[in-house]
């Protein structure tokens, strides 16, 4: 009973916090997801290369442009800007709730290094279940590759996203969801 | 084991019996059990026979806040501690050979046992390492001098069957006494379509001796051994076709003890202790016989120890003893053959400052060779503030040390390709790496690297138990465990190939708290009615602090959303139930020969998995939901009370859930028919 009761608390919660992301909305900002990018399923080890402002997966003869901001390989994310691409994109794993996240963190932004990808720790894999998971609370707040402000959250690893994912879910399909601010300021809203 | 033992035993079971039976395992030495200033708890040899068990874990399972556990073997999670943290005695002395912390319990078969003694809470005081939730103490000396055999076979589901014999011959002074017991199961496989057995076939043969002798007044020896092999064959599915998976294990123990009492008020023991345990386990592709994998371990485990006992004043007994530990391990993922030294000294007085007062003071001191040196006291008090009615409070600390693993382990995954490093080993082989460059990256700094230490906790236990009128008793136990230093596997480094490289590390605390009661009642000649309840909750420190600062979410199984996750939506650590019970019926009829016992064991639902990322259980499909199974057991004696007749069902109402539980096989028949005869009586 008190579940139930909560889950409806929490949908009218959430139902409001849509409507009142609806009225001051901008033409700037992109609001939208992602669903199966193939991130390597082959394992050939070539990265899936990702534009935001698109929407739409970059073909990686295009990997030395500026025209993708996000790559994909297994759980490895790359962001177009140093070791990993031409851009100027840099990134950072925050923690908090994402629909929260109203303005974008002014500094923390790191490029991606020979060592270190600037996109780390954004999931866990279970030893016994062999099941990668997103962490929740977990999202990557990103400079895109011409400098445009965006969040993304990776909602799931798995063909589908089933919920739960089983041994015998199909891994290396990404699904997220992200906000891209096309006018160059950190607003999200 | 002897009917008319047994049945002698029953026919004159009353309160005032039970409550002066003797134990051993608080204190190390003799005790009575309503005097002792610990909770004791004791499993009859009627109980183990009524319940018809056939394997440790059976009989354990249906104990007041033990839970079965299965992690690399099947363990006893004791006060809300897992498995590693409960030490394993048999007749005194520690079993070895755990894998991943587990000892496995089904190495046990139940068939010799006389007693087992279970003590909640710390005593690492007496025993050292692993005793930090408590001490599981298997006894299989009787106290009866008089000669016997048994001869039992046991059929039943999963064509599991038993063999069994066990004799006891009287010498001049002394008790000669053999056993043995072969075990043979098909296994079984739960769900559709599985890759391999749930359960593999198997068999285990165990075969155990002891002799007593009692030179004169004053001398006493025991010579015990103890040999066990376990076989069994499985198979799996590789990419490359399937692979059978063939192992043996092996474990033997030898003790000796010479007892001196030059006076009454003086003891003296000499123990000598050896005790091996061997694992080989080879995997061979069915199609071309070339191997997938082959491993060993094996360890070896040597301890001679002096304890004495003095009287000094009929209201202070002082215990003292010393003893040396010398352990070695080799093993397929072990560099070298690697050796263990611990010396040890424990000190404890039993002073009684009146009849009603009990109090325990002592404390035992490790110093080891391969991490820092343990002090582990302990102080238990009791009080008896009304003639049927006392309380009990004790305080102390225990430890577990790092195992081999967690300092020596040397391991490649070939087929993933990550590497994983005991602590000892990582000042050499990662700079080793480093040149080879196999490293990428290391998270942390070499010279951050610390020496491991023993897990350690404190441990508080405070209860009440009392006999309120006849024929019922009432316990009542309230625990707090916190346990510091826990060792946590880390990532530590980064390899060329984008895997890692991992090692331990001391990194967080725990704590367990939560009430235990029970209450048992006679009704009339035949009947005992007694029930069981634990309350427990536990916290991950560090995690919990997390949360109350709102800094972890979980994610909302219908919209997806993140949000913050509640301070009352923390479960606590995974498999964990709050709520565990157990009701029991026991009907003992002598004239008839007829006993019964019927037992309602239920858990609340547990943590199993996260799906979420934030360590800990709070959607719904990352728990077990609660469960209750029902086990029955009825005997009867013919000809004579000479032959038993048992039959069992186990798990009467068939639950299973094998997608988390699969050591859960289903309902289980068995039929057990046994011959008893008493001989050469002295």
């Amino acid at each position: 009973m008190a579940i139930t009761a909560l889950t409806v608390a929490a949908l009218l919660s959430s139902c409001s916090k849509k409507d009142d992301q609806a009225a001051p909305q901008k033409p700037t900002i992109v609001s939208t997801t992602a669903v199966n990018i193939d991130a390597d399923v082959a394992n050939k080890g070539s990265f899936t290369l990702y534009s935001l402002a698109d929407n739409k997966v970059v073909p990686n003869s295009d990997s030395a442009t500026s025209k993708w901001d996000i790559g994909f390989r297994a759980t490895t994310i790359i962001v177009n800007g140093g070791v990993s691409g031409p851009g100027s994109a840099a990134a950072q794993v925050v923690s908090g709730v994402y629909n929260d996240l109203i303005l974008a963190p002014e500094s923390g932004y790191a490029t991606d290094a020979a060592a270190t990808k600037a996109i780390t720790a954004w999931y866990t894999y279970n030893m016994d279940t062999h099941i990668i998971s997103p962490i929740a609370g977990k999202f990557i707040v990103l400079k895109t590759a011409s400098g445009k402000y965006a969040k993304l959250e990776v909602t799931s690893y798995y063909k589908d996203a089933p919920v739960p994912p089983t041994a015998t879910s199909v891994s290396r399909y990404y699904h997220f969801r992200y906000v891209l601010q096309a006018d160059g300021t950190r607003n999200f809203k | 084991m002897r009917a008319g033992l047994l049945f002698a035993q029953t026919d004159t079971s009353n309160k005032q019996q039970s409550l002066q039976e003797i134990v051993v395992t608080a204190t190390r030495n003799e005790q009575q059990i309503n005097k002792v200033p610990i909770p004791v708890t004791v499993i009859t040899k009627q109980q183990l026979q009524s319940s018809g068990a056939l394997l440790l874990q059976q009989i354990l399972a249906e104990q007041t806040g033990l839970f079965i556990t299965s992690n690399h073997g099947t363990g006893v999670q004791m006060q809300g501690l897992e498995a590693e943290y409960t030490l394993i005695l048999l007749d005194g002395e520690p079993l070895i050979g755990r894998t991943a912390g587990t000892l496995d319990l089904s190495r046990i078969t139940v068939s010799n046992i006389e007693r087992i003694e279970i003590i909640k809470g710390p005593v690492s005081s007496l025993y050292g390492s692993d005793a930090l939730a408590g001490v599981i103490n298997i006894i299989t000396s009787g106290r009866s001098d008089k000669g016997s055999t048994s001869i039992t076979g046991r059929y039943g589901s999963n064509r599991t069957y038993n063999l069994d014999a066990q004799t006891r011959i009287p010498l001049q002074k002394g008790l000669f006494s053999f056993g043995t017991n072969y075990l043979n199961s098909q296994g079984y496989t739960l769900g559709e379509n599985q890759g391999s057995p749930t359960v593999a076939p198997y068999n285990t043969l165990t075969l155990q001796s002891r002799w007593q002798q009692q030179w004169s007044s004053k001398w006493q020896s025991t010579l015990s051994g103890r040999f066990y092999q376990q076989r069994y064959s499985s198979y799996f599915q590789d990419a490359k076709g399937p692979v059978d998976d063939k192992g043996k294990e092996q474990d033997a123990n030898l003790s000796m003890n010479v007892k001196h009492s030059p006076t009454g008020n003086f003891t003296q023991v000499f123990r000598l202790y050896y005790s091996r345990y061997a694992t080989k386990e080879d995997m061979l592709y069915r199609d071309d016989k070339s191997t997938y994998d082959a491993s060993f371990f094996t360890q070896q485990y040597l301890k001679p120890e002096y304890q004495a006992d003095w009287k000094i004043t009929p209201k202070h007994l002082l215990t003292a003893g010393t003893g040396y530990i010398h352990e070695t391990v080799s093993a397929t993922r072990y560099d070298d053959k690697m050796a263990f030294n611990t010396g040890y000294f424990f000190l404890q007085e039993n002073w009684k400052p009146g009849d009603k007062w009990n109090i325990l003071v002592g404390g035992r001191f490790d110093m080891h060779n391969q991490y820092p040196s343990q002090l582990s006291p302990k102080l238990s008090v009791s009080y008896q503030f009304l003639p049927q009615w006392r309380v009990l409070g004790s305080v102390g600390r225990g430890y577990r040390a790092p195992d081999f693993r967690q300092l020596y382990l040397h391991f490649n995954n070939a087929a993933v390709g990550y590497t994983v490093l005991g602590t000892k080993l990582l000042s050499t082989v990662l700079p080793e790496m480093q040149t080879q460059g196999q490293i990428k990256q290391l998270d942390i700094s070499l010279n951050q690297l610390r020496e491991l230490d023993a897990e350690s906790s404190w441990s508080y236990n405070t209860g009440i138990q009392g006999n309120p009128w006849t024929g019922t008793n009432v316990r009542v136990n309230f625990f707090y465990n916190r346990v510091n230093n826990l060792i946590d596997t880390r990532a530590i480094a980064e390899k060329t190939n984008g895997q890692r490289v991992y090692s331990y590390i001391n990194v967080k605390s725990i704590t367990t708290c939560g009430a235990e009661a029970e209450l048992s009642q006679q009704l009339g000649k035949y009947w005992q009615l007694a029930g069981g309840y634990q309350y427990l909750r536990t916290r991950d420190n560090e995690l919990f602090d997390q949360v109350k600062n709102g800094q972890v979410y979980t994610t909302d199984p219908v919209t997806r959303e993140t949000r913050v996750l509640k301070r009352s939506e923390y479960f606590g650590l995974f498999n964990r139930s709050h709520h565990t019970a157990n009701f029991k019926v026991s009907y003992i009829q002598p004239r008839y020969g007829i006993d019964a016992y019927a037992r309602v064991l239920y858990r609340s639902k547990y943590g199993f998995t996260d799906e979420n990322g934030n360590n800990t259980p709070d959607l719904k499909s990352e728990f077990v939901p609660g469960y209750a199974t029902v086990n029955l057991s009825v005997a009867k004696y013919l000809l004579e009370k000479r032959l038993r007749v048992q039959v069992t069902a186990d798990n009467l109402f068939n639950y299973s859930d094998y997608q988390h539980i699969p050591t859960m096989p289903g309902r289980l028949y068995a039929i057990t028919l046994g011959w008893f005869f008493q001989h050469g009586d002295k």
